[in-house]
């Protein structure tokens, strides 16, 4: 039994010049000549398993502590009400759907700001 | 052949009327199934269909040159065999292929008639494929008069590795060549 695309790796790494090969074992040079005959093809397919190599999934079971960083301060909205708009629609949107917490953060900062100062 | 009266006749016999063309098989026998439509009626045609479908699960190919899918050329699996007596009508022939590559990839499928290197198709193709897609060609000819193979193609962008898909070990699930024919 073959597994294509990890025997595709396979070849490759072992340095073998190869257009592409098949589930039935095929396996063609880049004039697409059959070539899983010659020894140094053959080698690799011989010591070739088709399992997928395995994946390490880890739960967490506490919550991720990480340094307060931001890579990239979103752009805020200049209007405040709109900012606060934008903050509700990040905060808002679906369960497992990325979102940008500086943006949220930040919105509202804006928001808040804005009614301290029509306050004083 | 030559005409008399707007009559398909025999060159140098035209008392002999033009019925129709086959191609043989071996020196006695013919034949007329979904991948080899080795048989055209002149008068009374009905349409029909050549089909083939690479028995293969999966394979690789990354190359940006044409070449025949799964480098199968067997008659059923890489490709369908026609003849066509006249050519006056359009035959129109599909590919369908499933591929995946885990980095976006310009990819087609296509078809070659009577070539495994020359892409026939004038519309093709699935861009940016990223994971899974669909890479379909889409042909419309006046096939010459006589025998034809029409090969199902690939081609892939060098990108990554592109996987592409025969049957994918299930029996809901088949790549292949579909011309829509006369007989």
């Amino acid at each position: 039994m073959i597994n294509a695309q990890k025997l595709d790796a396979e070849l490759k790494n072992a340095g073998i010049q190869i257009s592409g090969c098949n589930t039935n074992g095929k396996v063609w040079d880049v004039g697409n000549n059959e070539i899983q005959s010659r020894a140094d093809v053959a080698a690799v397919i011989a010591a070739h398993n088709p399992e997928d190599t395995p994946v390490t999934e880890i739960t967490f079971s506490l919550p991720i502590v990480a340094p307060d960083f931001i890579t990239m301060t979103p752009e805020i909205n200049a209007d405040p009400e709109l900012a606060l708009e934008e903050a509700i629609a990040e905060m808002e949107k679906g369960e497992g759907k990325p979102k940008s917490i500086a943006l949220i953060a930040l919105s509202l900062a804006k928001y808040l700001k804005s009614k301290k100062d029509k306050i004083k | 052949l030559t005409t008399q009266n707007g009559i398909y006749v025999k060159t140098g016999a035209t008392t002999r009327r033009y019925l129709g063309t086959f191609y043989t098989t071996s020196t006695t026998t013919t034949e007329d199934s979904s991948t080899k439509r080795h048989l055209w009626n002149y008068y009374n045609r009905r349409p029909t269909y050549a089909f083939c479908g690479d028995p293969t699960n999966n394979w690789t190919y990354t190359t940006a040159t044409w070449r025949a899918a799964n480098n199968n050329t067997t008659v059923g699996e890489g490709r369908v065999e026609c003849v066509i007596g006249i050519a006056d009508k359009w035959t129109y022939i599909r590919t369908h292929a499933s591929c995946a590559n885990t980095t976006p990839a310009v990819v087609s499928s296509g078809v070659g008639i009577d070539s495994t290197s020359v892409n026939s198709s004038q519309m093709m193709g699935q861009a940016n494929l990223r994971d899974y897609g669909v890479a379909d060609g889409n042909c419309a000819s006046v096939l010459a008069a006589g025998f034809h193979y029409l090969q199902m193609l690939e081609i892939s962008q060098a990108v990554g590795t592109t996987t592409w898909y025969g049957d994918s070990n299930v029996s809901y699930f088949q790549a292949g060549l579909f011309a829509e024919l006369e007989k």
